[in-house]
């Protein structure tokens, strides 16, 4: 035997052929509970996990009426425990495989005769013990609007998702995965409005994941990412309901996870990262402007430090005479060139910004204040930094928070500094290598087959309706046309664009 | 040889807007109106519309070209199939050495002017490294890539260049412009010659062309591209024209940069800087789809893999930076490739054709 056999795949059915073998192996575990009782001549045995079922039914349901009703009926078969047992899809089974699965996610087996290798699978599984039971949506906030989020029960979820969504075309694909975890896994999405190839892709990638646990929905984004060594996130993960539904109304597919309380959306767009629900219920005057904010939120946060950084040490002609005498006046104590000065600030912020998170939140709160007004204050008084240094980098730090999706706002903050790095080394023009870098890496991205810049390139004129700008309603019936939809328009555009003659 | 190119490397016909702006503008945006009006003075705007005109005649022979062959094809297909193997070898093989030399006369160019204008202590290698490695990148990324940075390129400096360059005309003198007509036939026609070099770049659509969807639909794009680019020139001839006088831009060697020391803002001036940083996005991909057709001409004539064959001519073409260091060195190759380049489009691309249709004449 080689030493690699440890990697070949171990035969797990091979182990426990029979019933009695697999009860014997899951007996090692105390809360492993065998109930038997004689009725009626039937030798009854109930199997079950103590820890995964809900007592309550298990005796209300289960126990009550296999005591009492059996023995009214002397000729029962396990077939027949449907008609006395009011619990929905009883199943009856002698498949090993089946049962241990089943057992191990709740479900109780009940065995007529001990020699008898078929059982009945009952569902009492406790699916909400220990979860909570709402969400507030705290980490995605919008002030109008609603705030149920998801949970980690993806049961609730589906609900969730269904409430809104009342139509017979809403498919949800349940498949289990992790081979140890059995995680159960929903592609949701609308048939006959999302594009046949991409539900093909992402069904046909979620049964290529071969994963032991899976602990969140984001394992399952990173795993299914097209290209796995990029910083920026290849879907949306939401914990906002009316997120989810806004993108399977346009067409995208929707991946639930048990035990996440994010949802995955794909395939996104470079750009979805950053509209947010508020735009949708605000005016969409107000809408596109606050989206405008947000993308020059993220373009001043790129690329203000390294501007300052290329300015300073290179190109000092730049500066205008009247804003030469402040520059000097505030860096005349600071011994540091710029990218010091600028990498000093922007660590500190990090380190802020992990600790705050890292932290309680009411001492997250007393650390931020002191973080932030002590230590800007007293570096620019220590001469460690100019008081202009420490306003460009805040406000930098600032603006990459107004994104709405966390973990686009993540890789914001950390392609800024190669950014900065290039512009130390080579000023204005490596500030241009990096965004021709990045431009060269946003152009070769895919979002399960979708290119990543849509619309911009490959250019889609239609959609920009709804893509830097929020145009009004009437306007933006069509669905966006790079999702490839089946159906193309959300509702009636004719109707919206009615409009009357004036005073009539 | 010539297997149908898979439908998702393909480009939409409307791409080749871009792709045909993106090559044609480059280095010699900063610098042609001085060669222009050396031959033909205040009306050299004339010159460029009359070159414009000309570029629109051989992007629709080009098109003609392709018509005669059912399939969508490229130049070394039509090579092979009208002169035979050898023949056809040498003429494909002299446009992949033409395009690695246009590629290399580019960066050259380009990184003389980052020399000159804002590190002229640092050594031309790393520009060329950090530019090598970048197309490296964008050339593995396929043609689509490729294409999209020209898309980059024109969106963006239009932009951010563009405007900048009307700040001038707060001085302008529109009467610099008159009188019209001043000049002989001759002397626009010597000026039209000196402006074609500008134009010079979308001769890659012979290497492209069958990555287009379509790529018949196409020709209004390119005719539109060319149009938009012959705008671009105009404008900023007629902005140089009325900004300087004829003297004096005989003496300013990139009256484009010259221009953009105008404007000036409350938090920034000297915008030259903005635009030297800016115009790798310009430069870059005409070097990437050079290298890119290079790569693609070799491939068919070598069997050779492209992803093996650009870190080739990637190499030589750092070697080569390395080498030529001299500006004058960089002068003498600037005008032998672009007479070269002038000489392909103007003279061999309408030969060609003609060749081709007498060919399939004789044929029938």
């Amino acid at each position: 035997m080689s030493i690699f056999s440890f990697f070949k795949e171990t035969k797990t059915n091979g182990e426990e052929k029979t019933l009695q073998q697999l009860l014997n192996k899951l007996r090692q575990s105390s809360d492993f509970i065998t109930v038997e009782f004689a009725v009626n001549g039937h030798l009854l045995a109930i199997y079950y996990f103590d820890s995964l079922v809900d007592p309550k039914v298990l005796q209300q349901h289960i126990l009550c009426h296999l005591q009492n009703d059996v023995p009214k009926h002397p000729t029962i078969t396990l077939e027949d425990l449907q008609k006395i047992i009011p619990i929905q899809r009883i199943e009856v089974t002698n498949d090993v495989q089946m049962i241990e699965e089943k057992i191990l996610k709740g479900f109780v087996a009940v065995q007529f005769q001990k020699t008898d290798n078929r059982v009945a699978l009952i569902n009492v599984a406790n699916e909400s013990l220990g979860l909570r039971p709402n969400n507030d949506s705290e980490n995605e906030f919008s002030v109008v609007g609603p705030k149920v989020g998801f949970v980690e029960n993806v049961g609730t979820n589906l609900h969730l998702i269904r409430r809104q969504i009342a139509t017979p075309n809403l498919v949800f694909r349940e498949m289990p995965l992790g081979t140890m975890s059995k995680t159960k896994v929903v592609v949701a999405y609308i048939d006959g409005i999302t594009n046949k190839q991409t539900i093909e892709t992402v069904i046909q990638r979620l049964e290529n994941i071969n994963f032991d646990i899976i602990f969140d929905n984001s394992l399952i984004d990173q795993i299914l990412s097209d290209n796995s060594n990029s910083p920026f996130p290849l879907f949306i993960s939401t914990e906002r309901v009316d997120r989810a539904i806004y993108a399977l109304a346009s067409g995208q597919v929707v991946i639930l996870c048990d035990g996440s309380p994010y949802v995955v959306i794909g395939p996104s767009t470079f750009f979805d990262f950053f509209t947010s629900p508020e735009d949708y219920y605000l005016p969409w005057v107000l809408g596109s402007f606050f989206r405008l904010i947000r993308f020059f939120g993220v373009m001043f946060s790129v690329l203000a430090s390294p501007v300052y950084i290329a300015v300073l040490t290179y190109h000092y002609e730049m500066i205008p005479k009247d804003l030469l005498g402040p520059i000097i006046f505030s860096r005349s104590n600071v011994p540091f060139p710029p990218i010091l000065e600028v990498l000093f600030l922007e660590i500190t912020i990090e380190l802020l910004r992990e600790a705050g998170a890292r932290l309680p939140t009411k001492v997250a709160q007393t650390l931020g204040i002191v973080g932030g007004i002590v230590i800007g204050q007293a570096s620019v008084e220590a001469g460690l930094t100019s008081t202009i240094m420490l306003i460009i980098v805040s406000l930098a730090a600032l603006a990459s928070f107004t994104t709405p999706i966390f973990k686009m706002s993540n890789t914001i903050r950390f392609i800024r500094f190669p950014i900065i790095l290039f512009s130390a080394l080579w000023g204005g023009v490596g500030i241009i290598f990096a965004v021709c870098f990045l431009l060269i890496h946003l152009g070769r991205l895919q979002s399960f087959g979708n290119p990543y810049l849509v619309p911009f390139y490959p250019l889609r004129v239609r959609n920009f309706k709804d893509s830097i700008i929020r145009s009004s309603y009437s306007q933006t019936a069509e669905r966006p046309t790079f999702l490839r939809p089946l159906a193309l328009f959300r509702y009636n555009p004719l109707k919206a664009k009615q409009k009357d003659d004036i005073d009539e | 040889m010539s297997q149908a190119t898979k439908e998702r490397f393909l480009v939409s016909p409307f791409l080749v807007f871009f792709l045909i702006t993106g090559t044609q503008v480059g280095i010699g945006m900063l610098s042609f109106q001085r060669l222009v009006m050396k031959e033909a003075g205040h009306d050299a705007w004339i010159a460029v519309i009359l070159t414009g005109i000309i570029a629109h005649l051989l992007i629709w022979v080009m098109y003609k070209l392709f018509a005669h062959s059912p399939n969508a094809e490229d130049i070394v297909s039509i090579h092979q199939r009208y002169f035979g193997k050898w023949a056809g070898f040498v003429f494909s093989f002299a446009l992949l050495v033409y395009f690695s030399l246009l590629a290399f006369t580019v960066l050259q160019t380009y990184i003389e002017i980052i020399k000159i204008w804002m590190f002229p202590l640092m050594g031309a290698w790393q520009f060329s490294l950090i530019f090598l490695v970048l197309t490296y990148y964008a050339v593995l990324g396929g043609f689509r890539v490729v294409t999209g940075l020209c898309f980059w390129s024109v969106v963006i400096p239009l932009l951010t260049i563009f405007p900048m360059l009307f700040f001038p005309l707060e001085y302008a003198h529109y009467r610099n412009l008159l009188p019209i007509f001043d000049h002989s036939i001759g002397e626009i026609f010597s000026g039209a010659k000196a402006m074609s070099l500008q134009y010079l770049g979308m001769e890659m659509l012979l290497v492209y062309y069958p990555f287009i969807k379509q790529p018949e639909k196409s020709l209004k794009w390119a005719q539109w591209g060319n149009a938009f680019t012959t705008l671009l020139y105009l404008s900023v001839m007629l902005i140089a024209i009325t900004f300087y006088n004829e003297e004096q831009i005989q003496h300013i060697t990139w009256p484009t940069l010259t221009l953009a020391k105008i404007p000036e803002v409350p938090f920034i001036e000297r915008m030259e800087y903005i635009i030297i940083s800016v115009y790798v996005l310009v430069v870059f991909p005409i070097i990437c789809i050079a290298v890119w057709s290079a790569s693609r001409i070799a491939k068919k004539l070598f069997s050779i893999k492209q992803r093996r064959f650009v870190p080739m001519v990637l190499l030589l073409l750092f070697i080569g930076t390395l080498w030529f260091e001299e500006k004058e060195q960089i002068e003498r190759l600037n005008k032998w490739i672009s007479t070269i380049g002038l000489y392909i489009v103007v003279f061999y691309i309408p030969a060609l054709y003609i060749y081709v249709t007498a060919a399939n004449k004789i044929k029938k």
